[in-house]
């Protein structure tokens, strides 16, 4: 067999070269222009924003944008070229790139005019003189922000930087104010002579400074620190105000490669102030191939596709969308539909000009819904039965079928098993047992998903006996609980609000001590008065406890994520989970239609998919919104959910790309089916069946599938190759699907497969002992691999294989060997 | 193969063409102003120019000394090797050569600049900064406001509810005041802020000198124990440390200490005046000969700022507080290492060798008091403290006491045998300095607020505030107020300053008149007691 090894490899080679020829691999795309045409069509009409404009305090100041809309529909940004003029230049001054400032109280008009069109801004300005001192929170944390003093890598790291820490994008100003004013004799700093403080000279380079130039010198962040500085440097305080809401204009614009479009970027403070933020919001783009965003939020497309640029300010963010359409479809074609999902897909192909690729085949169906239904592939007969099958709606009856098969329950209790960290380590083997019965059960009896994650939130008891009361063995304590809950559940990583604001989100600390105040009276004992089992674990309520800001040291009353203080007198985690699963809660239902969609079409509307948040907004917020809402108004019900997914056009798409839809590389909007590797429990099942032999499991009755193991501590080298998760963590990135040497070496020269393969009571002897034919043999091995029948070429070439072989037996092992070890069986197709 | 030779070519041809361009001439603003802003501005600024003991009446921070035909020229364009930058930066007498106390430029630096001087010495392309408007600029001082328990009678002072007077005065704000010391015979009260040290006589209350030939901010400031030496310890932060030894008897400089990388934070003589130990943000410790001004020893144990340094009373060894959590003991003739005190959760501030030798007293940014035995490094107790940081810390020359300056803005005095709180005094403002006179009656504070509160040890009462602000065009504005209200003061303190009663301002020239009385100031600075101004009963 080893001396084989060198030959197999090389046949292997070639045949799978030749097998997935048609298994494509994304083409580089083509550089469009950057420099973008203005529009050749008359000037129609302007728009500007803000509309109006009110001035308040003398460092107040507006930035304007100005968007043409043409004759041919086009919009164009005109901010740059558009003139201004104030009509009283005693009371408000505007610059060339449409900047107003105020000079004195009173009231005035901004005249824009360009391309024959003008119109008019009113500008009120008020306090222009008012001798009001700097805010330390309001105006010199947001300059230290920008400039990027805060930030991780430099004084923002845990330690600081040259002896200077500041709080992570500074979220807590009073820490930021003593180390800036009072820390080490108030160095950094010189009150009496602003400019000589190391605070204003390192950052503008007067002295050498290891992060380089930060602040220009007089810019207006510049003369805000020196500002406060004459000022004395006043404190902060409680009062302070807060940004409760980020308004950016344009929200979103559809555009051409280099299209450029200035945005404006508007707070509101808690105390009811809203003020232009443009200069010192922080802009991101979240795909750099597609727009670029510059410091001061001057966007520029740049290659086909969406994308969004995260603006984050004080501790708020929210995103703008580009779309650079990847063609002009027009007249858009006809499109067919099964239902609601494909008018969302087809809405969006639209917008973007991409038309979706072909059905997929029979074959490539049936396949399909199997490994991703039940994780098993369907069999000859089975395949055969519906090729067979000449009624037209044979593919939604597959559905139904393949839905209530047992295999169902098997598969979805180890992708929840993943989810909520099933782990003998965690929760010994007999909580291990207990929780993964009661998920079997769950999923076998249909509960809806509702229920299901209620039963969870609210367990308490005995994890032997209460399978779900286990949730709280596996995380410790509130805010691990928490943490795990809202990612699970809500989609939302709470995580790094336990220490600091979340640098991309709004949550602060406060709404992370809010979740965990739901599970702060919950404790876990070992028991051996309560249980009948001895030695385990007894979930139960304290009558009190709270939860602190660890900062501030204030309780915090249990509050869910944007909810209202939800106290209860017994159980805290009741509320939570009603508010939970109510109909009109933002994350619940979301979450799980996102997940599952996910891990039908290779790729989350939201992804990654336990990572929802403003600044990651859906490919398609409709399709998500519409998902959510039929999941919701069906009961939460998994199966009706997974139908309709399966029996949408979208999702029956062939992986074959098409030309309406190359551009698309990475099938952001699944205009084709997505191509994924089996999962290690995929695979290990689909390599038993193909070879017709059965893997042992340690401590588990022969005949146990990989997808029937309980935990991931059953010993597998596949599986963990594979990227089988240890479930330590609660993230869906746990269960890796990277490519790696060890994969490829295990099955091209692992002593595993040449076992499998030459078993004998495997498939081949059993044929072989029948003294099958050999096409037969060829097509049974087809059927089991790729699940397709074989072409007469290939039936032909895989002949000609046998027959150049030292023997039949051993040209037939090779055959299945090429088979197994070819694209077209690695991957869901 | 004709690509090949086209890609050769290609890599070739670039740096070929920058060479015989002149855009490869140094220029000021792409090579040189670097180099001036690394090593040289720190001292050599604009804003130093009449700081002569500092700048040398010399700025570089802009291209005009560069220019040619200055009138002390600092470059001689187109021949670098005789410029008196050049010549300067390669001077072979260390105590002229520049950078002054710090390691000479490197050779390729050097070479830069020469090459720069004899390619013409160019201004170059000024690099382009976009620069926003901002708005007018604005040249206001703020109030600093001193409270009195003086309340004027009805019928001096005008209409309005009698209570109690304010003193605004607009002179803020006001740099905070980091460094306060008595001289040895209790006659002089030296006090250190940004750019100033200011020497008051506490026999009449009034300044008697200020000293602004220094660098940066006042960090520390300490008097030789023969009284005839004060050393001034400062410097730029990040850039350059200061140390300066005056003579106390015309206020002459003495020696400059140079070779400390950044701020000096502390300074301490040994009690036979021979040596002096600076201690730096640099990380550094440096024991000098005080009549050679030779450096003997440069400690680097420690691995962050150094925040304070005192010797034991014999000097054979001395203490030194860092940022690295840890006090280490150090013998001063070696610099070997005898022992590390260490068990702080936090930075240390300050540090302080009981005048017995026999305990070591350290505090900082942990809330409490840390107690080490001097001789064997064992913790003794860890008690009392601000319960917030600890700036600095000064034994009474007697040994029962020591006082504890914190950012609770409280001085407090502790006993020494058994570590319990003696007494405290308000400064309202976070305390960085304080000191006991040797008499052991007076206890002052410095602070962030920019004033220095005289307060009497035994009855802890307030004595005086003192204010001294930068001197500009050889006016010195100062003002010393006691708590009743009496006040000495320059002139145009008296004559800008207004008294108020909360919002209200009240007539001035009645309340200066009774309460300007040096006299009266004097008394209180000796601890007399004094009646209450405008006739008022006590």
């Amino acid at each position: 067999m080893q001396s084989r090894a060198g030959v197999r490899c090389l046949t292997a080679a070639i045949a799978v070269l030749l097998l997935s020829a048609g298994l494509r691999a994304g083409e580089p795309n083509a550089k469009p222009p950057l420099k973008a045409e203005p529009p050749q069509a008359a000037l129609k009409t302007l728009l500007v924003h803000p509309p109006q404009v009110t001035l308040d305090g003398p460092r107040d100041l507006q930035h304007l944008v100005v968007i043409g809309e043409y004759a041919d529909g086009r919009r164009w940004d005109l901010t740059r070229t558009a003139k201004y003029v104030s009509s009283a230049a005693t009371v408000v001054q505007v610059d060339a790139t449409g900047i107003v400032r105020p000079v004195s109280d009173g009231q005035a008009e901004i005249k824009i005019e360009v391309g024959g069109q003008s119109t008019t801004v009113p500008v009120k300005v008020q306090r222009a003189k008012a001798e009001t001192a700097v805010s330390f929170a309001r105006e010199v944390v947001p300059v230290l922000t920008k400039a990027g003093c805060n930030m991780g890598a430099c004084h923002g790291a845990q330690h600081g930087r040259g002896g200077f820490k500041l709080s992570l994008l500074g979220f807590d100003p009073l820490y930021d104010y003593g180390q800036i004013v009072q820390s080490a004799e108030g160095r950094r700093v010189v009150l009496s002579d602003p400019e000589r403080s190391i605070l204003l000279q390192k950052p503008i380079l007067t002295m050498e400074h290891g992060g380089g130039e930060r602040l220009v010198a007089n810019s207006r962040g510049y003369h805000f620190i020196k500002t406060w500085l004459e000022d004395g440097a006043p404190e902060p305080t409680a009062k302070d105000p807060s940004v409760t809401a980020l308004d950016v204009w344009p929200p979103k614009r559809v555009v051409v490669p280099g299209d450029q479009q200035q945005i404006i970027v508007r707070a509101t403070w808690s105390d009811g102030r809203k003020e232009d933020v443009t200069t010192f919001a922080q802009y991101d783009s979240l795909n750099e191939s597609v727009a670029q965003v510059t410091p001061g939020g001057l966007v520029t497309a740049l290659d086909r596709g969406e994308t969004h640029i995260m603006i984050r300010y004080c501790g708020q963010a929210t995103v703008m969308q580009v779309s650079l359409p990847f063609a002009r479809v027009e007249p858009f074609p006809e499109t067919p539909r099964n239902n609601f999902v494909d008018d969302k897909l087809i809405a969006k192909w639209k917008d973007l000009g991409l038309t979706p690729s072909g059905l997929c085949s029979d074959e490539d169906f049936l396949r399909r819904i199997y490994l991703d239904t039940i994780g098993t592939m369907p069999s000859p007969a089975e395949i055969k039965a519906f090729l067979a099958d000449q009624a037209p709606d044979k593919r939604k009856k597959a559905i139904d079928a393949v839905l209530n098969r047992p295999e169902f329950v098997d598969f979805w209790t180890l992708k929840w098993g993943d989810l909520l960290r099933i782990d003998r380590d965690q929760l010994q083997e007999k909580g291990m047992w207990s929780f993964f019965n009661w998920l079997r059960a769950s999923l076998r009896d249909g509960k809806p998903m509702d229920e299901f994650a209620r039963d969870i939130i609210t367990a308490e008891g005995s994890t032997y006996s209460e399978g779900p009361a286990n949730y709280y063995r596996v995380g410790r304590g509130a805010d691990e609980w928490a943490e795990t809950t809202a990612q699970v559940f809500l989609g939302v990583r709470m995580q790094c609000a336990k220490c600091h604001h979340h640098p991309f989100e709004k949550w602060s600390q406060d709404d992370y001590y809010g979740m965990s105040a739901f599970f702060v009276r919950l404790g876990t004992k070992n028991s051996q008065e309560f249980g009948i089992f001895g030695r385990e674990t007894i979930v139960f309520l304290r009558p009190d406890g709270e939860s602190r800001n660890p900062r501030s040291g204030a309780v915090i009353k249990p509050r869910p994520l944007d909810g209202p203080i939800s106290e209860d007198p017994f159980d805290r985690r009741r509320k939570l989970a009603e508010w939970m699963t109510a109909k009109e809660n933002a994350f619940f239902a979301r979450n799980l239609v996102n997940r599952f969609w996910g891990y039908y079409m290779g790729r989350g509307l939201v992804e990654p998919m336990d990572d929802m948040r403003a600044t990651n907004p859906p490919s398609n917020p409709e399709l998500l919104d519409a998902l959510a809402k039929d999941f919701v108004e069906h009961k939460y019900d998994l199966k009706h959910l997974l139908r309709t997914i399966m029996n949408s056009r979208g999702y029956q798409l062939t992986s074959f790309m098409a030309d309406g839809n190359r551009a698309d590389v990475t099938n952001v909007h699944y205009t084709r089916y997505s191509l994924k590797r089996l999962s290690a429990e995929q695979l290990a099942d689909a390599l038993d069946a193909a070879t017709g032999t059965q893997e042992k499991y340690t401590g588990l009755p022969l005949g146990t599938r990989a997808i029937q193991l309980p935990d991931t501590k059953v010993r597998s080298f596949l599986l963990d190759v594979f990227g089988r998760p240890a479930r330590q963590i609660t993230c869906e990135c746990e269960r890796t699907m990277q490519p790696n040497i060890a994969q490829a070496l295990h099955l091209l020269n692992g002593d595993f497969m040449n076992k499998k393969i030459a078993d004998p009571k495997g498939r081949i002897e059993t044929l072989l002992q029948k003294k099958t034919p050999a096409p037969a043999i060829i097509e049974e091995l087809y059927l089991v691999t790729l699940a397709r029948m074989p072409k007469p070429e290939e039936i032909k070439r895989a002949e000609g294989w046998i027959g150049m072989a030292p023997s039949p037996k051993e040209g037939v092992q090779d055959l299945l060997w090429v088979l197994l070890n070819s694209r077209e069986f690695l991957f869901n197709h | 193969m004709r690509s090949i030779w086209l890609f050769v070519f290609s890599v070739l041809s670039v740096p070929l063409w920058f060479n015989s361009s002149s855009a490869a001439d140094p220029t000021y603003w792409q090579d040189i102003r670097p180099v001036m802003r690394k090593h040289c501005t720190a001292c050599h600024n604009e804003k130093n120019l009449k700081e002569v003991e500092v700048s040398g009446g010399l700025a570089l921070d802009t291209f005009e000394p560069f220019k040619p035909g200055g009138k002390k020229p600092v470059v001689l364009a187109g021949k670098g090797a005789t410029s008196p930058l050049v010549k300067v930066l390669l001077h072979k007498d260390d105590n002229r050569r520049m950078p002054q106390g710090a390691p000479a430029l490197s050779e390729q630096t050097i070479a830069l600049i020469q090459r720069w001087i004899d390619a013409g010495a160019k201004e170059g392309e000024r690099p382009v900064v976009e620069t926003t408007p901002v708005g007018p600029v604005r040249t206001r001082k703020l109030d600093v406001v001193l409270s009195t328990n003086a309340i004027p009678p009805k019928d001096v002072l005008g209409p309005g509810n009698p209570a109690k007077l304010d003193l605004a005065l607009k002179v803020g704000p006001l740099a905070p005041v980091a460094a306060v010391t008595f001289s040895p015979d209790g006659k002089l009260l030296a006090t250190g802020t940004y750019g100033l040290v200011t020497l008051w006589d506490l026999e009449s209350a009034k300044p008697v000198k200020t000293l602004t030939s220094v660098l940066g901010a006042v960090h520390d400031l300490k008097f030789s124990p023969d009284g005839k030496v004060l050393a001034v310890a400062g410097g730029q932060p990040s850039a350059k440390g200061d140390l300066r030894l005056f003579n106390v008897a015309d206020w002459t400089l003495i020696a400059s200490l140079g070779g400390h990388a950044d701020v000096v934070s502390s300074v301490a003589f040994t009690s036979d005046g021979k040596r002096l130990a600076s201690a730096s943000f640099d990380k550094t410790v440096r024991v000098w000969d005080v009549t050679s001004h030779k450096l003997e020893q440069t400690l680097t144990g420690h691995s962050d700022f150094v925040y304070a340094v005192a010797f034991s009373p014999d000097g054979q060894w001395l203490a030194s507080a860092s940022k690295d959590r840890s006090v280490k003991k150090v013998e001063t003739a070696t610099g070997k290492s005898l022992l590390t005190f260490s068990g702080m959760d936090q930075e240390v501030l300050a540090v302080a060798v009981s005048p017995d030798g026999q305990q070591v007293v350290c505090a900082g940014a942990d809330p409490v008091l840390t107690y080490f035995n001097a001789q064997t490094g064992q913790r003794i107790r860890r008690q009392g403290g601000h319960g917030i940081a600890i700036y600095e810390l000064c034994f009474s020359k007697d040994g029962q006491t020591f006082v504890s300056a914190g950012g609770d803005r409280l001085l407090r005095t502790w006993n020494t045998k058994d570590g319990t709180l003696a007494k405290t005094f308000p400064v309202s403002s976070i305390a960085y300095a304080t000191a006991i006179s040797p008499n052991g009656k007076l206890v002052v504070s410095g602070s962030f607020d920019g004033l220095v509160r005289v307060f009497d040890i035994g009855t802890t009462r307030h004595l005086l505030t003192l204010l001294s602000v930068p001197p500009h065009d050889d006016k010195h504005d100062w003002l010393a107020l006691t708590p009743e209200g009496y006040a000495a003061s320059s002139d145009s303190v008296a004559s800008a300053g207004q008294w108020r009663m909360g919002v209200q301002a009240v007539n001035a020239e009645a309340a200066w008149k009774a309460l300007r009385q040096p006299e009266s100031v004097a008394k209180a600075a000796r601890g007399e007691a004094l009646a209450p101004p405008f006739g008022a009963k006590q």
